[in-house]
């Protein structure tokens, strides 16, 4: 596939992050994407190597800031796909004020969190949705820390796409990141994702017990809400997979870059531009 | 011919508009002028004050000494009552000028107004009639102007403001002192930030995100003003991360992308000045500097931020560091920063204060500034064979590798924070390592060879050095010495600068910092030592009285002082105003 590098990734045998990678380069295969106008943008993590092991334009920035370097590629060139991708310690904990704000100002771009509620690279510290109670290197006797809850936040902050996956269900995934990639707004997909090495209580099998496939109104807000909160008040017993959320809306694109133009197709005269007409106004 | 008008305000009653009116109406007559704005951290109360200096000739720094100055409350008049000429003139309302002074123009200007049919909106257009009057300058002018400014308003306020503005400029007619009559072609009247903004896009800026801080933030307004005029994008970001963060995705796609802000939000960009350092993205960062260290004295002036900007973000890199020295050299700048930038594929500073942000001055006219892309691909290339990616990172003679942006065909690769190969893929070989250091490192030279050499005026065993925007004080100052300013400020060029100062057997630097910083940097790259310091960190510029006063005080030394020479007492005879030592009521 066009998508593919000589590299493979070198996550821990069993990880989440396989099923990620496998079902996003299938998904821009079959939506037509071209590696040329595609880039991949990731911020520093296990799954955040990403970028490495898709043959594409992509930028593998800092962490907790997929969001801003992707907007900034986004605005500068509408006509890329532009994917953010990154883990949740990354975009809920460092990142946290991108993505409400991204959330909130419906940025044209296409964010996956690889949510296995743990810190990986850094060998197993309690992330903001570490569960309550899991033992991890910094919650030696349990977390007693209330969990960060993704999927009502992006919807409260105002994301217009929030839908939630599996990385075992690899066929869902690719078509709930399809249907991300052909959405105009701020697409945010948490993806439910096991840590073999880390987590030992998200496991497969945790999540196969607990996951359903959503077939509700996604356009309906009150029914939306009550599918984002349910994993929380069946204490995770049922946790519903698929697209949570989705209404289009005036994106933030449309008001920074007035016209939309791809910039870095506009002509630069090497002998610069003549301001003058722009400052009429001191004269 | 060299005047001075000073409008002295309490914040809210419109200093600014009155002194920029002014301002504008001598450079529409061919002058050059410098405006020179002063205000607290406040938005309404304290106090604010606006000097218009009017010349025939360049000039760079307010002065001292005031010919006109307009007060609008009994604390204006306390204040700079000092700095009034012997023969000026102060104009100041009868109900509360003191009335022991013969310079004073005391006027009745509520009935003024009220005579001429306007409203109390226009105390400040009578006090411009009165001062056009005072020195002769037609009263056509400031009618047209009043036409723009209020022609949104409707006829019946341009009307008004007409008849108040004649009332006023009769008055001033009738204690006519001077004479100053348009003598050439309108000029631009620019603040700092703006000719920032102009010769950035001039140079082709396609993006720039922000997040508001004094004194940056009037670049963010001036440059959203021109969205939508040209192809440009400007987002105001969340925060000072995403805005840097934003600005270094836009350049990576393959813009022209500049962030800004002051040093506390510069601080929070740290971080991403290492990222398109290592991943080779160009960047140029705009950072005005105020009065720190922290929130410090946001609305002052200070040059103390340059470490931090030569040391900001982990890890060893090569960055380019430019201090304009003037508001015409903003606007250049700014633009070549773009340049640089593309060229060598590194961070480049703007980094101006305040003072130059916010100050006003005029430019005869805005040449385009040459775009150099460096090597960027923009065109498709030959499709690579299936799991090729391209040698982004490819080891040159000059350290610049060309550079394919998304959307070109067959230039796959990823910018990234991590070390990586020539083909961009992450690795933690040695042999890869020590290679793209050595690559990024060999820009050095050929970034050296482009190199400003320092600027120098004058002849002689005494130098004295200024670095950024204090130029205009220190040269105007220091006319009788050799004088030379840095606006390449890093990195330097050995031999350029050594070369300036050849046959120079003194050294006197000015600094508005605490510590001399750029005299460390001099000393650190060239080895050059400055044989007397003189330091100024009270959140004001130096003026050219002062400048003049220190280098008195220094030839009684033969130009060689072991400690600085500090800001003290007697330096205050030279300041502006001190409100600090008045109650303001």
């Amino acid at each position: 596939m066009e998508f593919n590098t000589p590299e493979k990734p070198q996550w821990c045998p069993g990880c989440g992050d396989y099923g990620i990678h496998t079902a996003l380069k299938q998904a821009l295969h079959e939506v037509g994407a071209h590696p040329k106008d595609t880039v991949i943008v990731s911020g520093i993590g296990c799954g955040s190597k990403i970028p490495n092991y898709v043959r594409s334009y992509g930028l593998e920035g800092l962490h907790g800031r997929v969001i801003p370097t992707s907007v900034g590629i986004k605005i500068a060139n509408p006509e890329l796909t532009v994917i953010g991708i990154g883990g949740d310690g990354d975009g809920f904990s460092e990142g946290g004020n991108h993505f409400i704000h991204g959330a909130r100002e419906n940025f044209d771009i296409v964010y996956i969190v690889q949510d296995n509620h743990i810190y990986g690279l850094t060998t197993g510290q309690a992330s903001p949705t570490t569960p309550k109670g899991m033992k991890t290197k910094t919650t030696p006797d349990g977390n007693m820390i209330n969990e960060f809850r993704p999927v009502p936040m992006a919807l409260v902050a105002g994301a217009t796409f929030v839908a939630t996956a599996f990385a075992g269900d690899i066929m869902h995934l690719k078509e709930v990141i399809k249907e991300a990639i052909a959405h105009k707004g701020f697409a945010f997909i948490d993806v439910y994702q096991p840590c073999v090495t880390w987590n030992k209580l998200n496991t497969y099998d945790w999540y196969r017990e607990r996951v359903y496939k959503t077939t509700h109104d996604p356009s309906d807000w009150n029914q939306a809400w009550e599918k984002a909160w349910e994993p929380y008040v069946t204490d995770f017993e049922k946790i519903p997979l698929g697209v949570i959320y989705k209404k289009e809306r005036e994106i933030a694109d449309d008001f920074f870059s007035p016209g939309r133009k791809n910039l870095v197709k506009e002509p630069l005269d090497p002998n610069g531009i003549d301001v003058s007409f722009l400052a009429k106004e001191f004269l | 011919m060299d005047f001075t008008i000073k409008v002295g305000a309490a914040a809210g009653e419109g200093a600014f508009v009155t002194g920029k009116v002014l301002g504008k109406l001598f450079a529409r007559g061919g002058y050059h002028v410098f405006g020179y704005p002063e205000y607290p951290s406040l938005i309404r109360g304290g106090h604010n004050s606006y000097q218009v200096r009017i010349s025939d000739g360049t000039i760079e720094s307010p002065r001292r000494e005031n010919n006109i100055i307009l007060v609008l409350n009994p604390d204006a008049y306390a204040f700079h009552i000092e700095t009034l000429a012997k023969d000026g003139v102060i104009i100041v309302d009868k109900s509360f000028a003191p009335g022991k002074d013969e310079r004073e123009l005391a006027l009745p200007i509520a009935d003024l107004i009220k005579e001429a049919g306007g409203d109390m909106r226009m105390k400040n257009t009578l006090l411009v009639g009165v001062t056009l009057g005072l020195v002769g300058y037609p009263l056509e002018m400031l009618e047209q102007l009043l036409e723009e400014i209020f022609g949104s308003k409707g006829e019946e306020v341009v009307n008004a403001n007409k008849r108040v503005a004649r009332a006023g400029y009769e008055i001033g007619k009738d204690h006519k002192k001077w004479e100053i009559v348009p003598k050439g072609e309108p000029k631009y009247y620019i603040a700092g930030n703006e000719a920032a903004g102009l010769g950035a896009l001039s140079a082709g800026l396609r993006f720039y995100s922000g997040y508001p801080m004094t004194p940056a933030s009037s670049l963010l307004h001036f440059l959203i003003s021109k969205r939508g005029k040209l192809p440009l994008a400007v987002v105001q970001s969340e925060d000072e991360i995403a805005a840097i963060n934003q600005a270094i995705g836009a350049a990576y796609a393959g813009v022209r992308a500049m962030t800004g802000s002051s040093g506390g939000g510069f601080a929070l960009m740290t971080e991403a000045v290492g990222l398109a350092a290592l991943a080779e993205i160009p960047l140029v960062v705009y950072l005005a500097q105020r009065t720190g260290p922290s929130t410090g004295m946001p609305t002052w002036t200070e040059q103390a931020d340059l470490f931090q900007v030569l040391g900001a973000s982990q890890g060893e890199f090569l960055r380019i560091v430019l201090a304009p020295t003037s508001i015409p050299e903003n606007y250049r700048l700014t633009g070549e920063a773009l340049n640089l930038a593309e060229k060598y594929q590194v961070p480049v500073f703007v980094l101006v204060d305040k003072f130059l942000a916010e100050s006003n001055a005029t430019l005869d006219s805005l040449p385009p500034i040459p775009i150099e892309r460096g090597p960027i691909i923009l065109e498709d290339m030959e499709e690579l064979p299936l799991m090729k990616r391209y040698p982004r990172y490819k080891d040159t003679e000059t350290g610049v590798s060309p550079r394919p942006v998304p959307g070109v065909r067959g230039g796959y690769h990823i910018g990234t924070s991590y070390e990586h190969r020539e083909d961009s893929f992450t690795t933690e070989d040695f042999d890869e390592r020590k290679k793209q250091v050595d690559k990024r490192m060999r820009k050095l030279a050929h970034i050296l060879n482009e190199s400003y050499p320092p600027i120098v005026e004058g002849n002689g065993r005494v130098a004295v050095v200024a670095w950024g925007s204090q130029k205009g004080p220190v040269f105007e100052g220091a006319k009788k010495y050799k004088r030379i300013a840095f606006n390449w400020v890093y990195p330097l060029d050995k031999e350029k600068v050594k070369k300036a100062f050849e046959g120079v057997e003194r050294i006197v630097v000015f600094e508005n910092n605490a510590t001399g910083l750029f005299s460390k940097l001099l000393y650190m790259e060239t080895g050059i030592k400055p044989d007397a310091l003189v330091l100024k960190y009270t959140g004001r510029q130096f003026f050219p009285e002062q400048v003049e006063h220190a280098l008195e005080m220094l030839e009684e030394k033969d130009f060689q002082s072991p400690d600085p020479i500090r800001y003290e007492e007697d330096f205050e005879k030279y300041e502006f105003y001190a409100p600090w030592r008045y109650k303001v009521k």
